[in-house]
């Protein structure tokens, strides 16, 4: 079930008193292919983690479908994120002692809301393989090279098949030929599966990719409905 | 949880030289102290059933615990010896069974001790193989004796000279292997016994030759003056008792003179061995009367007090050992804080995020210490014979 | 502290376990009859009167050789260590107990308690060889039992040591002790009233105890009674007839009758008087010393 995501008076600030982010009023729908771009230190990270609710807002509120990210306790957060939200990151974040197929199934480890069984092995198997890993699925990740790595990476986001995916800089310190596979790869699991894709990105040249771009300083002049595809 | 502990074995074992010096080094830490303390522990009740099944040793006067270690683990230095009057002493009180004890003499690295059939059935020792000891020049071994020298019923012990220099007498006797007693898990496992009378044999108190007053002897005969016969160095003396020339084996002297290094004496109750106790604690008496389960206590108490004395350097050992351990941890859990995090921002629960933290200590931590009472417990069940060796040598 | 609380607890329990003093007397009621077992008939025979039915006495020995020159084999060896008492004469009797393994908890000697009187041999060989100087294999002589009285405290040994075996039956014990004791003071009177004054002979230097107790003036021979005896012996005799004109020999079973003949000769009766150190074909110890005594008697009446 993809989901609309809806931020309102969204006000944010980090404990030091420093950066503000101030979201009035934004959404974006289901199903949409949406980049948030912006300078280094705009707070697109920041935008993210409030939508996934690793960060809460001080002031407003922030849905997804029809989860009150915004309010809800931080372990209800979690169950609902490692269920619905793929994540992947610029660098990747893979745990180093794990094989291949170890890193993909590491939600599956760590989550209390998800079960292992036989089917989500040959999910996560199916996935690798569809990404060209297949013959490396027992290998340590340490071995593999940059654009391999990132694969993983998105394996992993996309094993629990969820309904959204946010992503950070997932081009980030890729190649060119890498960046289009990373790209292929969410666009298929977008028209596959309906999900929404939301991804951080400050590179001009992957804009083409999505149907939307938002800017994070254009959050504040309130980006209201949706910009034609 | 098990998804956490899978994730803990991979971690482990992809560092696993880290881990097995972590493991080894904790491992060391709890093992040392304990396995030290099974030791003493397992040695103190070794030694204290041993003495308490022992009730009264008479020795010649001299060091108590030399007396009860030889008498008790036929090992250590020889005692100064007593005769064997004192034996028929004792008897004649009629307060205590007395079994005389010659532990002097050795077959290679084995004891031999010289004593009566009265010996077995007060240590409850049966015999396994073959028979018991019938006569002079037969032996029984004991379990571990047998299994070590590899020599069962019929089979051969050669006593040792005492040393290379020893010109007078201690000539090597070849004894015969009747029987091989039962494993006693004692001291006496590891022992040859023989008739108290055989030992007198093995000293030169005892002797058998040719028929001086045959012909055949007459090479060796240097004189005859009536009933007296002296002989030269050449008359043949047999170093094996054997049906043939047992006949010829004879005592010089009276066997009340002869020499033994301990009695165990068995009182009857425990008036007589009070009553016993009180005859020989006369100053001018030759023999000193000891309980072994006092020497041992005092014995131990000395033991003890060296215990705690290392105890403590090892805990101190042990805690230098435990802090750095834990620095190690405290650096590992830095190097894997982005790993934490990410887990955390994927939506790893609370709960899981935790017990990964904390799964690599516990896994270690638990390994060693199962690994430690392990080797405890080797410890205790097998040190026995060791500590037999070590309590001895 | 909890380590002397240890120490404590297993001295206890080794306590516990070596029980009571291990194994001296088989326990009061058991099934099976202490076995007891001697070095010679006359000690079975008093072993035998004193525990009559309590026990079971065995003399191992078979044939009439003579059990002072006797070595058991091994398998009597181990009968002889299993053995719940064992009764010696003592006196240097058996001189193969020197050579073998017995328990001395359970072995007697029933001649101890008059180790003061034996009465040592003369013609004993020493010998001398290595530095302990010269040593004699001579022993003493230890046909005690041919003197009643030395009998009686044999049987008076061997009547404690059944006693310590069986506490319960000790009045039964003391009651057959008193009807042997008995019969051997009127042995005793029938050997001091059966004459044997005046010098004698004996074939062996056996009779030294019953000579003494009867003051019988004894010079002994080294005679076989189954060989005639050399004219060196004869002659040995004719020179001691001279010095001590005996007119009786004791032999220790009966001579050949040439040797009888020729003794008569010489003005000497050759009288039988068993040692009876095996088993008798016919009787007892007491009948057999009976019938000894009047032999004895018989000729001194001629």
């Amino acid at each position: 079930m993809p989901a609309t995501i809806q931020l309102t008076d969204v006000e944010f600030q980090y404990g030091d008193g420093g950066f503000v982010l101030q979201a009035p009023c934004a959404s974006i729908e289901a199903g949409a292919r949406a980049a948030i771009t912006g300078q280094s230190g705009s707070g697109k990270t920041t935008l993210l983690s409030l939508i996934c609710g690793i960060a809460v807002p001080q002031r407003g509120r922030i849905q997804v479908g029809e989860f009150e990210m915004s309010s809800e306790p931080d372990a209800a957060r979690r169950r609902f994120r490692i269920r619905n939200i793929g994540l992947v990151f610029q660098e990747f974040e893979l745990l180093e002692y794990l094989s291949v197929i170890d890193n993909i199934l590491l939600p599956y480890r760590i989550g209390d809301a998800l079960r292992l069984t036989g089917e989500t092995r040959e999910r996560a198997s199916g996935l690798a393989e569809r990404v060209g890993l297949g013959e490396k699925l027992r290998r340590g990740v340490e071995r593999l090279s940059h654009g391999e790595r990132q694969r993983v990476g998105i394996c992993r986001a996309l094993v629990t098949e969820p309904p959204l995916v946010l992503a950070d800089e997932p081009t980030g310190s890729l190649d060119a030929a890498n960046k289009e596979r990373v790209f292929a790869i969410l666009a298929e699991y977008a028209a596959r599966t309906g999900a929404t894709v939301v991804a951080a990105t400050h590179d001009r040249e992957s804009l083409s990719w999505f149907d939307r771009v938002l800017d994070v300083r254009d959050l504040r002049p309130a980006i209201t409905g949706s910009v034609a595809r | 949880m098990n998804g956490v502990a899978y994730l803990a074995w991979r971690y482990l074992t992809h560092h696993k030289y880290k881990t097995a010096i972590l493991v080894l080094a904790i491992t060391l830490i709890l093992y040392v102290p304990a396995g030290l303390r099974a030791l003493v522990r397992l040695s103190e009740r070794q030694l204290t059933s041993r003495a308490a099944a022992t009730p009264l040793l008479i020795g010649a006067k001299g060091s108590p615990l030399e007396l009860v270690l030889n008498s008790l683990y036929a090992r250590a230095e020889v005692p100064a010896p007593l005769t064997y009057a004192a034996v028929d002493e004792v008897t004649a009180t009629g307060l205590a069974r007395a079994i005389p004890l010659y532990v002097r003499f050795h077959a290679q690295q084995d004891p031999i001790v010289g004593t009566t059939l009265d010996y077995f059935e007060f240590r409850g020792l049966r015999v396994a193989a073959g028979r018991q000891m019938a006569r002079l020049g037969d032996c029984v071994l004991g379990a571990s004796a047998a299994r070590r020298r590899g020599t069962a019923p019929g089979g051969w012990v050669i006593s040792s000279p005492e040393n290379a220099f020893d010109l007078a007498g201690v000539y090597p006797l070849k004894m015969r292997v009747t029987g091989v007693l039962a494993y006693s898990d004692s001291p006496d496992d590891d022992a040859i016994f023989t008739d108290v009378k055989t030992t007198w044999l093995i000293e030169g108190l005892a002797h058998g030759h040719q028929d001086l007053t045959k012909p055949e002897a007459a090479p060796g005969v240097l004189k005859r003056e009536g009933g007296a016969i002296t002989a030269n160095a050449s008359v043949t003396q047999y170093n094996e008792v054997t049906d043939e020339n047992i006949r010829s084996f004879h005592f010089h002297g009276d066997a009340a003179t002869f020499p033994i290094t301990a009695i165990i004496a068995a009182p009857r109750d425990t008036k007589s061995a009070t009553l016993l106790m009180g005859r020989y604690q006369a100053a001018d008496r030759p023999q000193q009367i000891v309980q072994p389960l006092e020497v041992i206590r005092e014995l131990m108490s000395a033991v003890f007090a060296v215990q705690s004395f290392v105890l403590t350097a090892l805990i101190v050992t042990g805690v230098a050992t435990l802090a750095t351990a834990g620095l190690v941890f405290l650096l590992s859990l830095r190097l894997r804080r982005r790993e934490i995090a990410t887990l955390v921002k994927i939506g790893g629960s609370r709960a899981r995020v935790a017990a990964v933290v904390v799964s690599e200590v516990a896994a270690v931590v638990g390994a060693s210490a199962m690994l430690a009472a392990a080797l405890t417990w080797i410890t205790g069940s097998f040190g026995s014979e060791i500590i037999r060796n070590l309590v001895a040598r | 502290m909890r380590l002397s609380s240890l120490v404590l607890s297993f001295t206890l329990l080794a306590f516990l376990s070596c029980g009571g003093p291990a194994g001296d007397a088989p326990a009061d009621g058991g099934k099976s009859k202490p076995l007891v077992m001697t070095t010679n008939y006359p000690l079975d025979y008093f072993a035998g009167r004193i525990g009559g039915e309590l026990i079971d006495v065995r003399f191992p020995m078979e044939g009439h050789a003579d059990p002072a020159f006797w070595a058991p084999d091994p398998e009597t060896i181990e009968s002889y260590q299993k053995a719940d008492l064992i009764l010696l004469n003592g006196a240097t009797y058996e001189k193969w107990v020197d050579r073998v393994s017995l328990p001395p908890s359970k072995v007697i000697d029933t001649s101890a308690g008059f180790r003061d009187r034996y009465i040592p041999l003369e013609e004993a060989v020493t010998h001398s060889h290595g530095p302990e100087g010269q040593h004699s294999h001579g022993g003493t002589a230890f046909t005690t039992w041919l003197d009643p009285a030395l009998a009686r405290e044999q049987a008076n040994a061997i009547l404690g040591a059944l006693k310590t075996a069986l506490p319960a039956e000790a009045a039964a014990l003391e009651g057959n002790f008193a009807s042997l004791a008995q019969d051997l003071e009127a042995l005793d009177r029938e050997l001091q009233g059966a004459g044997g004054s005046g010098p004698m002979l004996a074939s062996h230097p056996v009779y030294q105890y019953a000579a003494r107790r009867y003051h019988w003036n004894l010079v002994s021979f080294h005679w076989e009674p189954d060989e005639p005896p050399s004219a060196a012996e004869w002659e040995k005799l004719r020179r001691a007839l001279r010095k001590h004109p005996a007119k009786v020999m004791l032999w220790e079973a009966p001579p050949q009758p040439e040797t009888e003949k020729r003794l008569k000769e010489l003005g000497v009766t050759a009288i039988v008087f068993y040692p009876c150190a095996t088993r008798p074909s016919e009787g007892d110890y007491l009948s057999v010393m009976r019938r000894n005594a009047e032999r004895i008697k018989l000729s001194a009446l001629k």
